[in-house]
């Protein structure tokens, strides 16, 4: 957690721990970096479940994430930083590989607020994949997929094994 | 319409206090580019995605709040504070262009249309240089 952040060191080596596996990229088995490092661990990004495209991630509401005088309201920041990285993950466990990826963009629409105190999951699937595109749709909810809060559609590029300077903002 | 070019404490003292998320994003107001607010966002540990980069999300988070601040000054000079109209996001699409690197970033908002009903909002981030953005968000707002 944000507290107390990992040495950089320690998401290299799970990096490299994931990209050198000899089966099959598996969420569960990437839930330690995510869950722990950097900014989706300071939001509080859970891993929830997954299938063979997609992944659904959770976020608790906390009132450090809200944007109105009121604190209860839910910033778009979290949300979309769910979204963002649950689409990441989906491609990742459709392709079966751990590839740099860089979001190129990404929407939402938001359909309705999230209630004061509820838990947010952000469900990404992979719908499509060419060579270095890989096209994401999702929604965010409460509990029951049925009754959205927000669609999500993300589109994500397979970026070089970058030093710096690569062009793409996104995951990983 | 004001054409003022406020300090960070004098944007403060107009628009107020930031919202909880900004605090945790570890934001201030900064200055002002083309008449409208600027945050600022010193690069923490807790703002990484891969090593050495922003995550995505922190950008966006930055974006978002750049367009609420950006959107709340414009209908402050046009409303005054006891009629501003209350704000409800639609939706966000957010364009990255670069890789957030390991320094401050800054963000701002240009107000494209400021409707009766919707509010057409571009926020947009930088770090080096306002000229090489590293993403640009379009938000529209219902409002009122």
């Amino acid at each position: 957690m944000s507290d107390t952040p990992q040495p950089p060191d320690w998401s290299n080596t799970e990096r490299e721990r994931l990209r050198a596996s000899a089966t099959p990229f598996n969420p569960v088995e990437a839930r330690a970096l995510f869950e722990q490092w950097g900014f989706s661990g300071h939001v509080g990004l859970k891993y929830h479940a997954h299938g063979a495209d997609w992944v659904e991630l959770a976020v608790d509401w906390r009132p450090e994430l809200t944007v109105d005088t009121d604190q209860s309201l839910l910033a778009s920041g979290p949300v979309i930083t769910l979204m963002d990285l649950a689409g990441g993950a989906a491609c990742w466990t459709r392709m079966g590989e751990f590839v740099p990826l860089a979001t190129i963009d990404l929407r939402v629409d938001y359909l309705r607020p999230s209630p004061k105190g509820a838990r947010v999951f952000g469900f990404a699937e992979c719908y499509h994949l060419t060579r270095r595109v890989a096209f994401v749709r999702g929604v965010a909810h409460n509990g029951d997929r049925d009754d959205p809060l927000a669609f999500v559609a993300a589109t994500f590029i397979r970026t070089q094994a970058q030093p710096k300077a690569f062009w793409g903002g996104g995951v990983t | 319409m004001s054409a003022d070019i406020l300090t960070a404490e004098e944007w403060q003292a107009k628009l107020g206090p930031l919202p909880a998320m900004a605090a945790h994003l570890g934001l201030s107001y900064y200055g002002t580019h083309n008449y409208a607010p600027v945050l600022a966002m010193p690069f923490t540990m807790a703002l990484m995605g891969r090593p050495g980069f922003l995550q995505g999300g922190a950008t966006a988070s930055l974006l978002e709040i750049a367009g609420l601040v950006g959107l709340r000054a414009v209908m402050l000079d046009r409303h005054g504070e006891e009629a501003l109209p209350r704000v409800k996001p639609i939706n966000v699409t957010i364009d990255y262009l670069r890789g957030g690197e390991a320094v401050t970033s800054y963000a701002s908002a240009r107000i494209t249309r400021m409707g009766r009903s919707l509010a057409n909002v571009e926020a947009f981030g930088w770090q080096a240089s306002v000229e090489e953005p590293i993403a640009i968000a379009q938000m529209h707002y219902l409002v009122g």
